[in-house]
């Protein structure tokens, strides 16, 4: 049952190493120690990790070596993320927009969304990959969810809010955490601004603004 | 559930009221019947400390906030997540419109995931003046205010309230709503107070050294703790997540803070370490503004050969 593989397999695979992923459980399991240690940090390399999407495939960062990664922390009930309303960056149009201008400034960039409410809603990995699922396509959500099960992912990367985004360079290195946008209309949109200057060659400016939204819990 | 209703708050004058429109967002209905809105868990009503405006009349607009148990909102830095309340003011053209005043906040959770803000009951107020000239019948002030309250999940609440003030008329004083005036100059009690000019306490330091450690001290008085909450400056915060403990030495709080000062991250705006003191409890409080501006660094001089150039 695909169900019941996607749960046991969240448990095997969160934080893996960037070279890819472990070829036992066992080394999985060694490897998740390893790397949840490593706290996410503007210049320095960020944590790898592999999370299994909504439709239980495995993603990893190492499978976007070279492109610059965009990760956004997302929640299906948090009324800045996944709940619709005139606040969420989801269903005012903000990611859609952020999306367009990323491919046309970039278009091998990747824009990924991450979940790890599993202990803030209080309902298993699958549940939440089903709810993340059905609020993707009420939104019209199209980057994939991946289910951050155990919130290891969260605390490696240090994920406070939904939406809390980072973008990644293509050598793996954390350019730019925190606010999606600064929320005004027509207003700077930050991890867009650090995916430009990504492309070009350019310092990224600012490197961190305080992110805003629901809280992650990881405990 | 929104429910409309009027409030009216007469102060001993009667024929000239202060009509107010209040909604209520009430308390959440039942176990099984979750919360869907943050209005159903936050009643908010406006207040006003006067009934009547004369010309070039200072007075405040309030917004209270009555929040469900075990949920919160949050102060103008809410932390390591949470949104602020926003408190919109539209009012007619001259009318002075001053910064939200917010009371000390209470401190959720610890180390890197705390998060400030209140529960319970809390006043958020707004200082105006008058201009010199006034309609001769009313003024209208309209709030438009939004707010995230939080728990295990977080609910927007929002709520449009509008004021209607009639103007005395000319020789007539202003008629005060002493009630909602004895409660705003309460809440006005807990705001922090300024520490910058003329308003700094005896005693009191506060400065950013070369090091970029900010240093903090002044009279403690009776209290027995200090601590520190951020006040969330862009480009600059201390290197240390969540508020800090200062110590207590001989009735002075002292504080060294080391800052990440990053003018990259300052989002255009002069570097400055801002944030409050706490000093004593939540319940009997005295709080402190602090307010120190960071010189922008300015790069080191390279010399020929190379190496940096630093004071001794």
């Amino acid at each position: 049952m695909r169900i019941t593989t996607l749960c046991s397999t969240f448990l095997l695979l969160s934080v893996l190493g960037w070279a890819g992923a472990p070829a036992t459980a066992a080394d999985a399991l060694a490897t998740q120690k390893a790397s949840a240690a490593t706290t996410a940090e503007v210049g320095k390399a960020a944590p790898a990790f592999t999370l299994m999407d909504t439709n239980g495939k495995p993603v990893s960062l190492s499978d976007f070596k070279g492109k610059t990664v965009v990760l956004e922390w997302f929640c299906p009930t948090c009324p800045y993320s996944g709940r619709a309303s005139g606040k969420s960056i989801h269903s005012t149009g903000r990611v859609k927009n952020l999306v367009k201008e990323m491919k046309i400034a970039d278009p091998d960039a990747v824009y990924l969304l991450i979940d790890s409410s599993t202990k803030k809603m209080g309902v298993s990995p699958e549940e939440l990959a089903k709810k993340d699922a059905e609020v993707a396509k009420k939104l019209g959500i199209t980057a994939p969810i991946l289910i951050d099960a155990d919130t290891s992912v969260a605390k490696a990367y240090g994920a406070r809010t939904t939406p809390h985004v980072f973008v990644i360079d293509g050598a793996g290195v954390l350019r730019y955490q925190g606010a999606f946008d600064d929320q005004e209309a027509d207003g700077t949109n930050y991890p867009l601004n650090a995916v430009k200057a990504i492309k070009t060659g350019a310092p990224v400016k600012p490197t961190y603004v305080r992110q805003w939204g629901c809280g992650v819990r990881t405990s | 559930m929104i429910v409309s209703a009027s409030a009216i708050f007469v102060s001993g004058f009667v024929g000239l009221l202060l009509t107010l429109l209040v909604e209520t967002g009430g308390v959440s209905g039942s176990a099984q019947d979750p919360p869907t809105s943050g209005n159903d868990l936050v009643k908010v009503r406006v207040l006003s400390d006067v009934v009547t405006l004369l010309p070039n009349q200072p007075f405040t607009i309030a917004v209270e906030y009555t929040i469900s148990p075990d949920w919160h909102i949050y102060w103008r830095n809410p932390g390591a997540s949470g949104a602020a309340p926003v408190v919109d003011v539209t009012a007619p053209d001259g009318f002075q419109v001053g910064a939200v005043q917010f009371p000390r906040p209470r401190i959720f959770g610890a180390g890197a995931d705390t998060t400030y803000g209140y529960d319970g009951t809390v006043l958020l107020m707004v200082p105006m003046t008058a201009p010199p000239t006034l309609p001769r019948d009313e003024v209208t002030i309209t709030l438009e205010l939004e707010w995230l309250v939080c728990k295990q999940m977080c609910l927007l609440g929002e709520s449009r309230q509008t004021l209607r003030f009639p103007v005395a008329a000319p020789g007539r004083e202003v008629t005060r709503n002493q009630r909602a005036d004895r409660l705003i100059q309460a809440w006005q009690s807990r705001v922090p107070r300024s520490t910058v000019g003329s308003s700094a306490p005896s005693r009191f330091t506060a400065v950013v050294n070369p090091n970029d450690r900010l240093f903090l001290s002044g009279i403690a008085g009776a209290a027995k703790t200090a601590v520190y909450l951020p006040g969330g400056s862009p480009g600059v915060a201390p290197k240390l997540p969540g508020p800090i403990q200062g110590r207590i030495l001989e009735g002075n709080f002292v504080f060294d803070i080391p800052l990440s000062v990053v003018p990259e991250d300052s989002l255009g705006e002069p570097l400055r370490a801002n944030g409050v003191i706490l000093l004593g409890t939540y319940e009997r409080p005295r709080a402190l503004q602090i307010d120190v501006p960071i010189p922008t660094p300015v790069p080191d001089e390279v010399d020929s050969e190379g190496s940096t150039a630093s004071e001794s």
